[in-house]
């Protein structure tokens, strides 16, 4: 399906939950919270979320800051 | 000198959301030259807790194999601190926060709401009302703030868990420009108060620790110092000595 990733649409197939699209983009989940359509993923929860076409999904981690 | 209502915990710590710290600075990870500079700087620091930023993943980095600064720090040895840099609206600083959460970090955020990008001042009703909320989703929120005691004084009532007034504008370097309300806002504070932002010497760290505030936060001041790791150094010994004269 088509998503648009950190704000880039891309085509991901076999992806159809957030767990599997962090799968895809080959992103630790440990290191990452994320937000799909503006809502955010509760982590125990990104297998159970679904993804659906279109979807607007944020994939946010940590980086050097004061 | 004003007398802080704060006893020293035995031991002398730094007590922040239930945990006991005994270094009193906090330091950031931004700004330096390399991930490695960065890793010997924080440990030259002597710093328990380091902030970080929220940001997208850059995907396309991965995919070049670049590496980022998880890499490099040491997040079993460091207590990770996010902020809520790059937000000017409470919106934005509440969705941070909430997504800070799902990195199962814990629950200390350090809320900072700026007004705008030129002078990085904080916007105090914005970080306000972001406090507020927050605070009821059960964070324990570190506010960043100016020097202003009465805004102080309203985030400790909204329930922050500390308060961080500016010692100068982030970035400045220009140490401690007003004392006399930094010394205010600890004769009237029942939460720990961190100096955060503006710190650009050891001597600034030391003046701070002198007037009674529990800690410093400080990134600039390290991450573009000449020598990071020996500023560091200077700064850790600064603010040891400045408790010690307190």
């Amino acid at each position: 399906m088509r998503l648009r990733v950190n704000g880039r649409d891309e085509e991901y197939p076999d992806v159809k939950t957030a767990a599997d699209l962090l799968s895809a983009l080959d992103v630790m989940r440990e290191r990452v919270a994320v937000m799909v359509n503006g809502d955010v993923v509760r982590r125990a929860l990104l297998a159970e979320t679904p993804l659906h076409e279109g979807d607007t999904v944020e994939v946010i981690t940590m980086v050097g800051g004061g | 000198m004003a007398e802080t209502k704060l006893s020293p915990a035995k031991g002398d710590k730094l007590v922040l959301g239930g945990h006991a710290f005994s270094s009193r600075l906090l330091v950031g990870t931004g700004k330096y030259a390399t991930f490695d500079l960065m890793v010997e700087a924080l440990e030259a620091s002597g710093c328990e807790v380091v902030t970080v930023a929220l940001r997208r993943v850059d995907l396309d980095a991965r995919k070049r194999g670049e590496k980022n600064l998880l890499d490099y720090l040491d997040t079993s040895k460091y207590t990770i601190l996010p902020n809520t840099a790059g937000c000017f609206n409470k919106e934005d600083a509440i969705r941070v926060c909430r997504l800070a959460r799902e990195l199962e970090i814990g629950d200390m955020v350090k809320l900072e709401v700026l007004s705008e990008q030129k002078t990085l001042l904080p916007d105090p009703i914005e970080t306000l009302e972001a406090a507020k909320v927050l605070v009821k989703e059960g964070f324990t929120v570190l506010a960043y703030t100016s020097d202003d005691p009465i805004m102080a004084r309203k985030l400790e009532d909204a329930g922050a868990a500390a308060v961080m007034p500016l010692g100068s504008p982030i970035g400045s370097g220009l140490g401690i420009l007003n004392p006399n309300n930094i010394a205010i806002i600890l004769e009237q504070a029942n939460v720990p108060i961190i100096v955060d932002a503006g710190v650009g010497t050891a001597s600034d760290v030391c003046v701070a620790m002198e007037l009674g505030v529990e800690g410093v936060l400080l990134n600039t001041g390290i991450a573009g110092a000449k020598d990071p790791v020996s500023m560091a150094r200077a700064m850790r010994q600064a603010c040891e000595a400045g408790r010690l004269a307190h």
